[in-house]
């Protein structure tokens, strides 16, 4: 009955898409994004801007909007400090003036660093993050199991990504024991750079002993039994997957199409 | 005479980088279907015996041992990888430790040796529920194992442990972060696992508990094994307490009563007995 509970299926019929099938998605939309750096509109790559526009969509159309949300506000501030960066301090081998204002100058070769850069990696950490959140980490590496992936690698994938939540709750331990020595982690930024030390260390050592201990863990969990390994909650089809390739294989060949014609324009 | 199931033959063992030896020349033999219980001070070694038993010593923290440890009759560094975990299961003192990573639910979680041991899918509920419900975990089952108290981890670690069923169960301090009731509650699985034919080493240090339910107690002093025998005959050692070890009230009170001439016949280590002895006096 637990288990019937934790297999149910997503209600969204794109969420729910088996997460090899997903991964398949992940790469074509990795051609498009190639494609899009490839074409070239006024020495630019404007194509990024419209194709990271689908981020949002593919989001909405998964059911889960305000996934988005949270992803842009963990990356806006990096990729506008990207992009601001790039912009004014690239001249480029022949310098062409696009925009200046007192002292700042816009080249276009900065411009082309900064809207390749910036919105490369909108586009990427964007789809990986929808395949995340839409899937979950233990989904993903049961879905890989079960299409051969050997069962020592899926756990270090899985204890990978575990373990970045894991340390994330630890730093919270950490700063609260760290702080009642004493510590000051408030405040601006010189005074938490100084907090970076003392809490990183404790984190780094915990983590170290953490992986000895882990080592005894698994082996009283029968790890390295040998035997075919199952799994409790297998991840599942929810039968949506062949439209789901065909429709993206679709959207692909026409952009390739589209490539094609502006080759030979 | 029962089977010889483990057996230490000289064994002394150190640490990597350590100066002395944590285990320091310790021979023992353990018979098929009893409860041990070994107790000793911190850092006395009981962990190390624990871990050097089920061949982790040498495996994982990769230190050097002298003397062999036997299990039925084969030196554990012969068997073959994983065939130890098979037949023992170790139930580590520190109950966060116990924690796989891989699981979001504790269900998964006490399920995940026996997806390692391949068992069917459908059949792993059932063994996960049962289990649950001897450790009175079962309103838990959907909830994320790292978001437990110590004392809920430590059943989820003994429950994660007791659903492979293992012939021989190396339980270090199952209780520490336990309230008296859930205390209580686990030596009464330990003793279900005794009467199921299960050869058991706990480590323990509520000396009461220990005479109510372990057959044998071995005692330990910074590395040395320097007593051991059935719970009788060791726990009305009063040469004990000058080695840091506490013996139960009762049997302290017995043996003063004794001195002061009111002998009633024998030390009992239990309330029972001494209200057995009281009533035949
Ligand atoms: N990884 C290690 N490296 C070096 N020395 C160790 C290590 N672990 C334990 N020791 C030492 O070995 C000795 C025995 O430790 P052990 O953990 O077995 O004690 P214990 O009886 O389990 O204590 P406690 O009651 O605190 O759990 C101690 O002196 C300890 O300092
Ligand atoms: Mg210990």
């Amino acid at each position: 009955m637990y288990r019937e509970q934790l297999m149910k299926k997503k209600k969204n019929k794109i969420a729910g898409l088996y997460p090899m099938c997903k991964l398949k998605m992940l790469g074509m939309y990795v051609i498009l994004i190639i494609l899009a750096n490839i074409v070239q509109i006024k020495e630019l790559p404007l194509l990024l801007i419209p194709l990271s526009l689908c981020i949002p969509l593919i989001f909405v159309l998964s059911g889960q909007p305000k996934d988005y949300l949270s992803f842009i506000k963990m990356v806006s501030y990096f990729v506008c400090f990207v992009f601001i960066v790039q912009a004014l301090l690239i001249k480029g081998n022949d310098p062409v003036l696009i925009w200046q204002w007192k002292f700042l100058h816009i080249y276009r070769g900065g411009l082309d660093k900064g809207l390749t850069l910036a919105f490369n990696i909108l586009n990427f950490a964007g789809i990986f993050y929808w395949l995340f959140k839409t899937s979950g980490y233990q989904e993903i590496s049961a879905a890989m199991e079960q299409s051969g992936l050997n069962h020592k690698a899926a756990y270090i994938f899985l204890s990978t990504f575990k373990m970045i939540d894991v340390m994330r709750m630890n730093v919270y331990t950490i700063m609260d024991a760290q702080r009642a020595r004493g510590v000051e982690t408030e405040g601006n930024v010189f005074v938490r750079a100084k907090a970076f030390i003392p809490i990183m260390i404790p984190l780094v050592v915990n983590a170290m002993l953490e992986v000895g201990e882990r080592a005894l863990t698994l082996e009283s969990k029968a790890f390295s039994v040998k035997c075919e390994k199952t799994i409790m909650i297998p991840a599942t089809h929810n039968g949506y997957e062949k439209i789901a390739l065909t429709i993206s294989a679709l959207i692909v060949l026409c952009a390739i199409g589209g490539y094609v014609l502006w080759l030979t324009r | 005479m029962a089977d010889k199931i483990i057996e230490l033959k000289n064994v002394t063992y150190t640490y990597p980088l350590a100066s002395r030896p944590a285990l320091k020349d310790i021979s023992l033999s353990l018979e098929e279907g009893k409860l041990y219980g070994i107790i000793g001070g911190n850092g006395s070694g009981k962990t190390t015996l624990c871990i050097t038993i089920c061949g982790f010593a040498t495996k994982f923290e990769k230190g050097s041992l002298d003397g062999s440890v036997l299990i039925k009759g084969k030196d554990v560094e012969d068997y073959e990888e994983g065939e130890v975990s098979r037949m023992m299961g170790y139930v580590l003192q520190n109950p966060f430790s116990q924690i796989s990573g891989v699981r979001e639910t504790v269900l998964e979680e006490i399920a995940y040796g026996l997806e390692n041991l391949g068992v069917a899918p459908e059949k792993m509920e059932e063994r996960v529920i049962n289990i649950a419900k001897k450790t009175d975990i079962e309103e838990l089952l959907l909830k994320n194992p790292y978001e437990l108290s110590g004392g809920q981890q430590q059943r989820v670690a003994l429950a994660s442990v007791l659903v492979l069923e293992p012939e021989i169960l190396i339980i270090d301090e199952p209780t520490s972060q336990l309230d008296p009731e859930g205390t209580e509650s686990i030596f009464k699985i330990i003793r279900t696992l005794k009467e199921e034919g299960k050869t058991v080493l706990l480590v323990e240090h509520k000396i009461d508990l220990l005479a109510e339910y372990a057959d044998e107690i071995i005692v330990l002093e910074n590395g040395c094994h320097i007593k051991s025998g059935p719970t009788h005959e060791v726990l009305i050692q009063r040469e004990l307490e000058e080695h840091g070890i506490q013996l139960p009230q009762i049997s302290v009170i017995f043996d003063e009563l004794k001195k002061r001439g009111k002998d009633y016949g024998a030390i009992p280590v239990t309330c029972e007995e001494a209200l057995k002895l009281l009533k035949n006096a």
